[in-house]
């Protein structure tokens, strides 16, 4: 059945590679939900969570020719959305310039939801560390290599953020 | 009991379960967006893969021109010089206390994510020419620490003092003893704190200092315990090294907030953090939001406040002796929001954020500058000049005046429009000239002073770019630009006349990224830069180099450049030289998994490439393997 699955997949990237806009909405259609997830809790606006997963399926439809055999395609597409929002956090700072009614008018989810505020209160690194952890479901070693920070560093920043976190939610 | 990851995953499931999903981003959405990318390439604003052409500006700076500039350009109204007042010391803690309950929740994760853009210089050397002496016995000539200015120190995760490679994984530091016939590992020195992170050191005169970040919880605090309240500390270890097989430790200092950076000059040694002051304590609590060190507040008479009265960020700096560690010799904290640090062999300046004002929203950076001699720190003035600085290298101080270069946006609704500024203030902070809007529509990508000329890169999406000439006092025109697909993210000078520029290749409609790339520009006739060679890691998808210095390993004078090139399954290390023909590439080898951080050094006449788990050498003449060690 795995097999099979993976078959599939490799179809599907095949076909995308080669320019098939519909084989990569297959591909995109099982990880969207995640990707914008991942987006909304790791940065600070709405529409930058939405503008870096646009942007993702940009980078990744132009890119997946790259993608190598036995790489999935989750976990692929997952590492640009990571890059994504990392060089988005220097832009965030920056975008808190905006004049205050522009900030405004965005849907303010960090009143209703507090597992977003728990994540909006780490740093930002500790932010990609937990969603990757999490959501992303990697391993230390792979977080480290995403980050550029050792897998210790990774697993005992994660120990820490998710202290953190639960004073927050519990 | 701590959560339990799975904990975390459900408590996300349940309550994000609802999360509307914009339209744009749904699959069916999505198929549409594509399509018309194919039949339309151009990208939309802001995305990081737009069309890419990078245009290198090149400003000729002599003081006459700024004389000329200032006649022709101070008549404008820029938000330069407003604040001239200088740097005023806080008077109480009462004062400090209301600074950081002004900044609220203002959004300050600022200078975190800023640790990579510290430094500030040229000359073609750039090498850490302090750490030369470090082993007299050593008669081979090594390799330095790529730094931001020449004759100040920094710290880095791999080093060598002509004898041994020092290098470190996790919290420990390996010392290796590279010129045996088969490398040999001398010792360990096993950090003191099990979690701490963010590690870099040096080695000086037989003495290695380590400084690290780490958090410091409810339980570690006792009465023995230097630490007032729960949270980041810098910590900084000194060992000596004289026996490498047995390195004893000597002393610790330890400082509020996470590990910036550090410096050393002379016999002295500075260390930078950043604290994050808690914008909801009490007033009567001053342990937790005055920065403190080894134990103590600091005096608020060492406290420079902000221009704005707002701000819960400080750059805390101390200093002591390598001579005597065990003794702190001073400190300061910078208030405000302080964002990076540009140190040469005279003067710390520290760059914070000024939020733009109602009547002008275009955002700005405060300047402050501290003189630093033999560890005593003395604040000089600060000025305040409009947009934000990309990295260290768009500050420079030469011959006493201070240039630099920023991008700043403004804000028309909410489309933002970039412009760049070139600005030269005295020794006194005091405006000499300025131009502004140079380049609209476009950021600054890298930077590079060279004595009387700068350099730098900017990046736009459409149509071409400019350099600026600024050499006639009363005609300041555009001399040159050059414009190439892709950008160059690092500057180095490479000898008379070779500029090397390392960044991303782009192809034509600027969407596709086709790797790292190696440009090396001839610099030779300012007004006419050109691309002189360019080389182009197929596939790469980054390298370091981008975003630290430190990783990028230029030995012009042994004419090698190596740096690490990531792609999606490996890390690759590269060696290139270059000459007539262009670039050529001496080594190209995949390093262990996690080596992002690998540097190449050298020992006399032969290269190592050392990182976290391995240590190669080579001769440098034929790069033929000697030997490796596994670490």
């Amino acid at each position: 059945m795995q097999d099979h699955q993976e078959e599939c997949e490799m179809f599907l990237i095949k076909r995308a590679a080669r320019g098939d806009v519909d084989a990569f909405a297959e591909l995109y259609k099982h990880v969207y939900k995640e990707l914008y997830r991942f987006a909304v809790l790791t940065l600070r606006h709405m529409q930058d969570a939405e503008d870096a997963v646009s942007d993702t399926v940009l980078a990744a439809y132009e890119n997946i020719h790259k993608l190598k055999k036995h790489t999935s395609f989750r976990s692929w597409i997952f590492t640009i959305l990571v890059n994504q929002c990392r060089s988005r956090f220097r832009k965030q700072v920056r975008a808190d310039e905006l004049p205050q009614d522009i900030s405004v008018k965005e849907p303010d989810l960090t009143e209703s939801c507090d597992v977003r505020q728990a994540f909006l209160q780490l740093n930002e690194d500790d932010r990609m560390i937990v969603g990757c952890s999490i959501l992303g479901g990697y391993p230390s070693e792979e977080i480290g290599k995403m980050l550029g920070m050792n897998a210790a560093t990774v697993r005992s920043r994660k120990a820490r953020a998710l202290e953190k976190m639960r004073n927050t939610l519990i | 009991m701590e959560m339990e990851e799975r904990d975390l995953k459900e408590i996300i499931d349940e309550q994000m379960k609802d999360l509307e999903i914009p339209d744009s981003l749904r699959p069916e959405n999505i198929t549409r967006m594509l399509e018309e990318k194919q039949s339309n390439k151009r990208r939309k604003h802001g995305s990081i893969l737009a069309a890419a052409v990078c245009c290198m500006a090149v400003v000729g700076i002599s003081s006459a021109g700024i004389l000329g500039m200032q006649t022709i350009l101070g008549q404008h109204d820029g938000i330069l010089g407003q604040k001239e007042e200088g740097i005023r010391t806080a008077k109480s803690y009462d004062e400090v206390y209301r600074c950081v309950q002004a900044a609220g929740n203002y959004y300050v994760s600022l200078a975190e994510e800023n640790t990579s853009g510290l430094e500030a210089e040229d000359k073609s050397g750039q090498f850490d020419s302090d750490i030369m002496n470090a082993s007299p016995g050593a008669a081979l000539e090594f390799s330095e620490t790529n730094v931001r200015e020449e004759g100040v120190g920094e710290a880095d995760v791999v080093k060598t003092d002509g004898r041994y490679i020092y290098t470190m994984r996790d919290q420990t530091i390996y010392i290796v003893d590279a010129l045996q016939d088969t490398m040999e590992l001398v010792s360990t020195i096993q950090l003191e704190r099990e979690h701490s992170y963010g590690i870099e050191f040096f080695v000086k005169d037989h003495m290695l200092v380590a400084a690290y970040s780490d958090i410091i919880y409810g339980e570690d605090q006792s009465r023995t315990n230097p630490f007032y309240s729960e949270g980041e500390y810098t910590f900084a270890e000194v060992y000596d090294i004289s026996d490498a097989a047995a390195p004893k430790f000597i002393s610790r200092i330890t400082q509020s907030g996470s590990y910036d950076s550090m410096r050393a000059a002379g016999d002295y040694v500075y260390l930078m953090s950043f604290f994050y002051a808690p914008t909801y304590c009490s007033k009567f609590r001053e342990e937790e939001y005055i920065p403190s060190v080894d134990g103590k507040c600091i005096e608020s008479g060492d406290i420079f406040m902000p221009a704005m009265e707002e701000g819960n960020v400080f750059a805390v700096v101390s200093s002591f002796s390598i001579r005597n560690p065990e003794e702190k010799i001073d400190t300061k904290a910078i208030l405000g929001l302080p964002e990076m640090f540009y140190v040469n062999k005279d003067n710390i300046y520290a760059m914070e954020y000024c939020p733009g004002t109602e009547e002008d929203s275009v955002s700005g950076t405060c300047i402050r500058k501290i003189s630093y001699q033999d560890g005593v720190l003395n604040a000089v003035g600060q000025a305040e000049v409009k947009g934000s600085l990309k990295d260290s290298f768009c500050i420079d101080e030469f011959n006493g005046k201070l240039r630099l270069v920023t991008t700043s946006q403004s804000f028309d609704g909410d489309t933002a429009s970039d412009s760049n500024n070139l600005y030269i203030l005295d020794e006194d902070l005091q405006e000499l000239s300025r131009i502004e809007d140079i380049a609209p529509g476009e950021k600054i990508f890298s930077a590079r002073f060279m004595g009387d000329t700068g350099y730098f890169v900017t990046y736009r999406q459409t149509d071409p770019l400019f350099s600026v000439d600024l050499t006639d006092p009363e005609n300041p025109r555009i001399i040159g630009s050059l414009k190439i697909p892709g950008f160059s993210k690092y500057l180095h000078p490479y000898g008379e006349g070779l500029l090397l520029g390392i960044g991303m290749d782009m192809d034509d409609t600027g969407t596709v990224n086709n790797g790292v790339k190696l440009s090396m520009f001839d610099i030779s006739d300012p007004s006419a830069v050109q691309e002189a060679d360019k080389y182009v890691i197929e596939e790469a998808y980054e390298t370091p180099v981008s975003y630290n210095y430190k990783a990028a390993c230029v030995y012009a004078d042994k004419n090698l450049i190596g740096l690490v090139a990531s792609f999606i399954d490996a890390e690759r290390y590269y060696i290139f030289s270059y000459g007539e023909d262009g670039f050529t590439c001496l080594l190209n080898r995949e390093l262990p998994a996690y080596s992002y951080n690998a540097r190449m050094l050298y020992i006399g006449d032969r290269i190592y490439i050392a990182g976290e788990y391995m240590i190669e050498s080579f001769r440098m003449d034929t790069f033929e393997k000697i030997n490796d060690i596994v670490l």
